[in-house]
């Protein structure tokens, strides 16, 4: 935490699920979002890697994996699995860095979603077989926190989504968080928050929709 | 489903980058949305709004074994895409197989006329036609990894000089009908081989191959 580099743990996670420690010291020099101008970054590593720059990936590579791993870990829940799954990421992006342009988002919307698809997919398979660890705690929950560790997002638009989820009733943001954050079904967070199914469906498309109101607003 | 009404594209474009769009329903839309602009915009802002969720996500340093994995597998992506198109499709094309194709269907049979099949002898699709032949019907038989952000295009090559005509997109799953133009039936019967390429989502912007044939199969036996 003392090294020198600004290392703020996300404050939103109040989650202590013993896998997911996060690296503290010097080891957290990878950990890029908090260089200057990421956002700006992520995209000229992009554009090299469509070149078919390897020594942009390896950049890359430090720059989002392990943002990208921190979400893998969260829906997967093993990270032998969750590291497997991030090399198929990262081959991904290399072989579509092209179809980066066409993008209408941020770069790291890009990459975080190709991750997300990933471990969505392989969540089919995998649990089937493997029951779902206790319910982790609530995502979102602290919503009088300041500040984000997420560089790569604007002040503007962070504080936007701050307000915006201000907005949804506990209910919602918590359907929310469980399924984009955990990757939970729809099954899954009404057994998980013990509600009926219809209700949970109509908390989260509610959710949904007055988010993107209020974001495109 | 129509997922024409606008609404309803909204919500099925969230609850997919959500991913609680699951199943059938979620191969399904994963399909439509790739080949659709306006739901595929849907998609891409819902991803970039929802972007800021992963806030709650704690990093995490991958061991050193992830990059050096990924650095092998790019390196031997590399090797493969060095080789020219050319003489990526030659050295497939002898991989592939064609069983008994245009020459089985006699009049009034509708039989097998031809199985696409990788370098392990793995089916990939069996394709139909029947009496008509105004179509092909291809199934996919379910035992190969497709690359489902991409379409799989069928091409008939009428001979050197003469510029491939695409037959249609072949499903990556279960059957598909590619109905055949005029032009289309007349370019397979003079064609000696078919082939499928790799291209983006809703197959060739160009009219022309684009991406890399991976199969070539000899339309005679």
């Amino acid at each position: 935490m003392d090294c020198g580099c600004i290392h703020l743990r996300p404050v939103y996670v109040i989650d202590a699920m013993p896998h997911m420690q996060a690296q503290t010291g010097s080891e957290s020099r990878g950990l890029p979002l908090m260089e200057a101008a990421p956002a700006e970054r992520a995209e000229l590593l992009l554009e090299r890697c469509a070149r078919r720059d390897e020594r942009a990936l390896r950049e890359l590579y430090q720059l989002i994996a392990p943002q990208l791993l921190g979400v893998l870990v969260r829906i997967l829940r093993r990270r032998a699995v969750a590291e497997e799954a991030l090399q198929d990421v990262m081959v991904r992006i290399w072989e579509r860095a092209d179809q980066y342009v066409a993008y209408r988002g941020r770069a790291m919307a890009w990459m975080v979603a190709i991750a997300r698809y990933r471990a969505i997919d392989l969540l089919r398979a995998q649990q089937a077989a493997t029951p779902l660890d206790d319910v982790p705690p609530d995502a979102l929950a602290d919503r009088s926190a300041t500040d984000f560790f997420d560089s790569t997002t604007p002040e503007r638009l962070r504080k936007a989504l701050r307000d915006c989820l201000g907005l949804l009733s506990d209910e919602q943001r918590r359907c929310l968080a469980l399924a984009y954050v955990d990757g939970y079904s729809q099954d899954q967070i009404a057994s998980a928050i013990q509600s009926p199914l219809g209700t949970v469906k109509s908390w989260m498309r509610r959710g949904l929709t007055s988010l993107k109101r209020c974001l495109d607003s | 489903m129509n997922y024409g009404r606008p609404e309803l594209l909204e919500e099925l474009a969230g609850q997919y980058v959500l991913g609680t769009l699951r199943g059938a329903a979620r191969r399904r839309f994963e399909r439509y949305y790739r080949s659709d602009p306006a739901a595929l915009q849907a998609v891409q802002r819902w991803e970039d709004r929802l972007l800021d969720l992963t806030v709650a996500v704690t990093p995490i340093q991958p061991s050193d074994l992830v990059w050096q994995r990924i650095r092998s597998r790019v390196r031997g992506e590399r090797r493969t895409s060095g080789i020219t198109r050319l003489a990526l499709a030659a050295s497939i094309a002898a991989l592939a197989v064609a069983i008994g194709w245009w020459n089985l269907l006699g009049p009034g049979s509708s039989q097998l006329v031809a199985t696409v099949a990788d370098q392990q002898h793995t089916e990939v699709w069996r394709i139909e036609a029947p009496r008509s032949r105004q179509e092909l019907r291809v199934d996919a038989t379910g035992r190969f990894a497709f690359d489902s952000t991409r379409s799989y295009e069928l091409w008939a090559l009428p001979g050197p000089g003469v510029a491939p005509v695409s037959l249609g997109l072949m499903p990556q799953g279960g059957r598909g009908t590619l109905r055949l133009t005029e032009a289309q039936r007349l370019a397979l019967a003079q064609s000696k081989q078919v082939a499928v390429s790799l291209e983006p989502p809703g197959g060739s912007p160009t009219g022309a191959p684009t991406g890399p044939i991976l199969f070539v199969a000899d339309v005679s036996a």
